[in-house]
């Protein structure tokens, strides 16, 4: 069954800013739904107290920091990009001047120094395939004798098998060390380093800039760079930490119990119950005999992450000195942010 | 400002893209840096403001020495 999200509220605030979304992206009064099977995710532009940023006022300063924050939950492991262009800068004190700029070219993205992004509350989803032993002794071990195929033990009793079990569906904690990322299924990214150089025409108050017609009925774009990114990793540096965490669960919260008997029923027939009741066994005794060992996990066992990618980029503008100089006063632009996956 | 992006599908894998905005404004001719008042408008820095401070409190203080030697001193 499809399931459909309604997807807009977020971005309604922008009309207050009254500026407009580029050609061919959604505008921001439109409920968008959009085919979602598993999960979600948002990203969200934040101030670095993680309130929404609807403007980044530089006032005298010249330079800002914010976050980009990346929220998962339960959803697959696939790419994302979050990429930034950037308007110039119009003179707008009592409206937008169009001739009074300040170049775009004159404003860098960097990552914020020393913190180019986080990774918080990261978990994973997976569902297991385990092989199951059954060591069949004291009140298990008659069975033994009545089964084909029992691995006898030296001790007495016998052990039975099962392979290739599917468990049941875990969530596990995937520790982060900011050092060492090499066990993250999805690798975040250091944000872009570089100056605007190509003004973007194709949204916010570019839009209006007469300059930014491209001849053929469109807008020029801008230069674009990356604010965020998150890659997949399939490494067995992140699936064998990952099995390794199912291993060091108990039996009974890798694979219930009702899984396990049926796995045995298939190995032999009717082993979970009505001959464990004919000797005089019961079934608890079979699953208190019974271990389960994750096979490596793989991409085809990692269902879903859940988690916040935090990437740290600042924006820095160097006001150009020119001839007349320019006017002092507000000059006001537009980030057009994307995100892509 | 918040994005969703759409999702790849069940039934098809395609490439989306939703966009937002983030309205940036810098303010010209207020830098932290610049004297307000009179003498803004000359564009002097604060350093040459502070230059210009220290010189008058010297003047100031020599002046008042040399009144009070004057008063000290009637006939020197």
């Amino acid at each position: 069954m499809r399931k459909f999200r309604k997807l807009a509220a977020g971005v309604a605030a922008l009309t207050v800013a009254g500026v407009g979304f580029p050609a061919g992206a959604q505008t921001d009064e439109v409920p968008v739904s959009l085919e979602n099977t598993s999960g979600s995710r948002t990203i969200l532009i934040e101030d670095m107290t993680g309130n929404e940023l609807q403007e980044l006022a530089f006032g005298a300063s010249r330079s800002l920091p914010f976050r980009v924050r990346v929220q998962d939950q339960a959803i697959a492991a696939t790419p994302f990009t979050v990429n930034a262009s950037l308007t110039n800068l119009y003179f707008d004190e009592t409206g937008v001047d169009y001739s009074t700029l300040i170049e775009s070219e004159n404003v860098k993205l960097e990552p914020q120094v020393g913190l180019g992004f986080d990774v918080l509350d990261l978990e994973a989803t997976v569902q297991p395939i385990v092989d199951l032993v059954a060591t069949l002794t004291g009140p298990l071990a008659p069975i033994c004798a009545t089964l084909t195929g029992a691995i006898s033990l030296p001790t007495g009793g016998c052990t039975v098998e099962a392979t290739g079990v599917v468990a049941d569906v875990l969530d596990l904690t995937i520790p982060v060390d900011l050092s060492n990322l090499t066990n993250l299924p999805l690798l975040p990214q250091n944000p872009d380093t570089g100056f605007f150089t190509e003004a973007e025409y194709g949204g916010g108050v570019g839009l209006g800039d007469p300059a930014g017609a491209n001849g053929t009925g469109g807008r020029l774009a801008g230069t674009q760079w990356k604010l965020a990114a998150g890659s997949p990793v399939t490494s067995n540096l992140v699936f064998d930490p990952l099995t390794d965490a199912v291993n060091d669960l108990t039996r009974s919260e890798i694979i219930s119990d009702a899984a396990v008997l049926a796995a045995f029923n298939e190995v032999v027939t009717k082993l979970a119950s009505p001959l464990i009741n004919t000797l005089g066994a019961t079934t608890t005794d079979l699953l208190n005999a019974t271990a389960a060992t994750a096979q490596t996990l793989g991409a085809d066992e990692l269902l879903a992450l859940t988690g916040q990618y935090i990437s740290l980029p600042k924006l820095s503008v160097t006001v150009p000195v020119k001839d007349p100089a320019l006017p002092a006063g507000t000059y006001r632009g537009t980030l057009v942010v994307t995100g892509l996956q | 400002v918040r994005i969703h992006p759409g999702w790849p599908g069940a039934e098809t894998t395609y490439v989306n893209a939703d966009a937002a905005v983030v309205t940036v404004t810098v303010e010209v001719g207020a830098a932290p840096h610049r004297p307000v008042g009179p003498l803004a408008s000359t564009g002097a820095d604060l350093d040459v403001l502070v230059v210009w401070a220290l010189a008058l409190i010297v003047v100031g203080v020599a002046t008042l020495l040399l009144a009070r030697i004057r008063l000290e001193n009637p006939h020197a």
